[in-house]
């Protein structure tokens, strides 16, 4: 069994899906990495906020 | 650009450009168009035919093509790059796609096929076709299951899915660069 934590499979999931998707909207190496970054810092820290947020509203 | 506009007066439907519409010139239609791609047209060597406004069409052996591009994209991650010479490009696709893939296949992802009883999984179906020639390999080989007992089966499925959906992108980025509208 590999990945047991989700939260090393997300961020994994948000890395690749940031390169891709940097690699396609971006031409030069500079505003691939800024653009990289910042889809993956979007994407992991989101999904951590949004799971804290759902935290509070646990029934 | 206004060089080129027509001063004949015409009935409407849009501004018509060199007096005929159908007039066409790779640099012409760079100049009408204002992309910065069009405007190297020469160097381009292909056909843009500006008919009317900002529209471009392709004509269709440059369309052949990129649908070709197209297809080899989408059958393989990357590959669609990779015969147009875009090799770093292709490669990070190739990479990235694949171990999405191969990785949703160790989680024990589910590759699903069409099926109307769960209409959910329609949209998986959509998602998962987008992984090409791996898709079609899975309706005749007993891979991507799915193994509904691990804790890792939703991540499987969506590592797939996710992989089939970027895929979908990456095939029409190769479609975009054969038919010169992106380098």
């Amino acid at each position: 069994m590999i990945f047991r934590s989700h939260l090393l499979s997300m961020i994994l999931y948000a890395g690749f899906v940031a390169t891709v998707l940097s690699f396609l909207r971006r031409d030069d190496k500079k505003s691939r990495l800024k653009y990289g970054l910042v889809m993956f810092a979007i994407m992991a820290g989101g999904a951590v906020l949004f799971g804290w947020l759902m935290y509070l509203f646990t029934l | 650009m206004a060089a080129y506009v027509s001063q004949k007066p015409h009935s409407g439907g849009g501004p018509r450009f060199g007096g005929d519409r159908r007039d066409w010139s790779p640099r012409l239609a760079g100049d009408i168009c204002g992309h910065p791609r069009f405007r190297e047209g020469n160097r381009l060597k292909m056909r843009v035919l500006c008919l009317r406004g900002n529209v471009a069409k392709i004509p269709p052996v440059m369309k052949l093509k990129a649908v070709g591009m197209m297809v080899l994209g989408w059958a393989v991650p990357g590959l669609g790059h990779i015969a147009q010479k875009k090799y770093v490009r292709g490669a990070v696709f190739f990479g990235c796609l694949a171990a999405m893939t191969v990785l949703g296949l160790a989680l024990g992802g589910r590759i699903y096929p069409f099926q109307t009883e769960n209409p959910l999984t329609i949209l998986a179906f959509f998602a998962d076709i987008g992984n090409g020639l791996l898709y079609l390999v899975s309706r005749f080989l007993p891979i991507g299951i799915g193994d509904l007992k691990l804790a890792t089966f939703e991540f499987g499925t969506a590592y797939i899915a996710g992989a089939g959906l970027l895929n979908f992108l990456v095939a029409l980025d190769a479609y975009d660069i054969a038919a010169g509208t992106k380098s």
